[in-house]
């Protein structure tokens, strides 16, 4: 199993609630916030697809939330192994314990389980001195000591810790379940005109953008209640079409505010997402299910993306090149292309990656079909094409240049 | 295929086409969607391609593809076979979700038989 344990200064809960986006094994302990990556780490493709989703989330936190981490096999481990001073340490699969005994014996105040560490600091301290005192300085010493003698000659303590670092102790992590509001507080003190305000607004919305991922649902109603010196003033921001995209968010509210008037000096303004709707149920058409078949389709699209790398899955977009190899690029999203040429020449509706072509010229019916004089800037030489008829009906499109053929497709 | 493509109820009506969707997947090469495009018998904005470097991927891929019901052409262009159980089961979705599906295959498939091999009437005549 793989864990990415992040011990977590700021926003604890509505981190971990936007973590719900990654893992759905999600575990909030005080500070200590765990994710198991094992669970979906093939959805998003691999470890690298996974982290690159946290690092959107991480940077939807950004300035805003201090984090310290480690990658682990066993979360019990984490706080032990976690780096501090806001740096996050991958450990490869596997490597972990041997992390673990490499470490001083005081790293023994960060095994176990998280709920107790603060509740037991006072008696590990005092077990980590006395092993320092009978020479036990890592802590590949202390656990090679049998259980028995831990027992006898350290206490119960001794023994729980001696099995955490042995690993044969299940740490049972609590699930997180995110608090029913989605709110968020602004101190507009801190704001001197309408420009700081939507920006500290950005971040905000930032946030919210990524715990409404992490609930995977979709803003239908603002409220901003706006607390002022001389009272309260609330409005809703109805959305038509639900999002929680914060750039967009953030553009309405811009151009909402300018409309807003207030008689005294505005203290601090309170967003609650008041109205959601889940990802995938907008607002259809009333005759045809093509918008939720499009979201779908998108969605199932980002997954296969995730999987075989965004250059291996997609729409087309046609582009302008001389190189028939060129001519288009993969997206996320449908392009409309340009109307069909009135003049193409013959050419297949399958490629390869062009690669020299051994054949008996004798036995090949070769058909000019269009010379391409390619990019000379690159030093690239003109191609000759040919449809290439063989002998057991093959029909191939071939090019010839500085004297050698290559295949580049195939008519089927 | 060409000929196929060419021949086949593809053409719709915008308002029709613009919710059907088709899914391209192959192992080795890639669809030229100019050429595709200019073949004019369906919507390239509606299509989606896939090239995963492993031929089982073809196959597992083409099968989730199908699955999902998002597509109503498949074409799975591969160059290894598979057991007669995964095929078994992409001809279930297939009929499943109503996804007329197309295996384009150098090599034989074990025991399906096919309503129609598209060779026999897409290669070339050589004169």
């Amino acid at each position: 199993m793989k864990y990415l344990y992040l011990n977590l200064n700021e926003h604890r809960l509505d981190f971990a609630e936007s973590c719900l986006a990654l893992t759905p094994k999600v575990s909030l302990v005080g500070r200590h916030l765990y994710l198991e990556i094992t669970a979906t780490e093939k959805y998003f493709g691999g470890w690298e697809g996974w982290l690159a989703r946290f690092e959107s989330i991480r940077q939807a936190f950004e300035g805003e939330v201090t984090m310290s981490g480690v990658v682990v096999d066993r979360p019990e481990w984490g706080p032990a192994l976690s780096p501090g001073q806001g740096r996050i340490l991958f450990l490869p699969e596997g490597m972990s314990r041997e992390a673990l005994l490499q470490k001083n014996v005081i790293a023994l105040l960060g095994v176990g389980d998280p709920a107790k560490l603060s509740e037991e600091e006072k008696d590990r301290r005092k077990l980590t001195d006395f092993l320092k005192r009978l020479g036990l300085y890592r802590i590949a010493d202390f656990e090679a000591l049998s259980p028995e003698s831990v027992r006898r000659r350290f206490g119960s303590i001794a023994l729980r810790l001696h099995d955490w670092v042995k690993g044969d102790r299940p740490l049972p992590l609590p699930p997180f379940c995110p608090a029913t509001k989605l709110s968020e507080k602004v101190d507009a003190e801190e704001a001197p005109h309408q420009e700081g305000l939507v920006y500290l607004m950005g971040a905000t919305l930032n946030r919210m953008e990524a715990r409404l991922l992490g609930r995977s649902v979709l803003a239908k109603k603002i409220t901003f209640t706006f607390r002022l010196e001389n009272g309260t003033k609330r409005k809703d921001l109805e959305l038509h079409e639900p999002s929680r995209n914060s750039k967009q968010l953030l553009k309405l509210f811009s151009g909402w505010l300018e409309g807003l008037t207030w008689d005294s000096p505005l203290q601090r303004v309170d967003v609650e997402i008041s109205d959601t709707v889940a990802e995938g149920q907008r607002q259809l058409h009333l005759f045809d299910d093509e918008e939720s078949r499009h979201q779908d389709l998108l969605q199932y699209l980002e997954r296969l993306r995730n999987r075989l790398g965004d250059e291996r899955a997609g729409f087309v977009r046609l582009k302008e090149s001389y190189f028939p190899e060129k001519a288009w690029e993969i997206v996320p999203t449908p392009v409309q292309p340009p109307k069909p040429r009135e003049f193409y020449p013959e050419r297949p509706l399958y490629l390869f990656a062009p690669k020299p072509f051994g054949f008996a010229p004798e036995r090949w019916k070769l058909v000019p079909t269009e010379s391409l004089a390619t990019h000379w800037w690159n030093h690239e030489s003109p191609r000759q094409y040919y449809v290439a008829y063989g002998p057991l009906k093959e029909k191939l499109w071939i090019y010839k240049t500085q004297g050698s053929f290559f295949l580049h497709g195939e008519f089927c | 295929m060409v000929s196929f493509l060419r021949s086949a109820p593809l053409p719709l009506p915008s308002w029709e086409s613009a919710k059907r969707y088709a899914f391209w997947i192959s192992d080795s090469g890639q669809l030229n969607p100019e050429a595709f495009h200019q073949l004019d018998c369906f919507p390239l904005e509606n299509l989606i391609v896939a090239y995963p470097t492993d031929p089982k991927e073809v196959w597992r891929t083409g099968l989730e593809a199908i699955g999902t019901g998002l597509f109503r052409w498949a074409f799975l262009k591969v160059s290894t076979g598979c057991l007669p159980s995964q095929l078994r089961q992409l001809q279930l979705q297939s009929e499943r979700v109503n996804c007329r599906t197309f295996i384009l295959c150098r090599n034989p498939l074990p025991h399906w038989l096919f309503r129609f091999s598209l060779d026999e009437i897409s290669l070339p005549k050589f004169k």
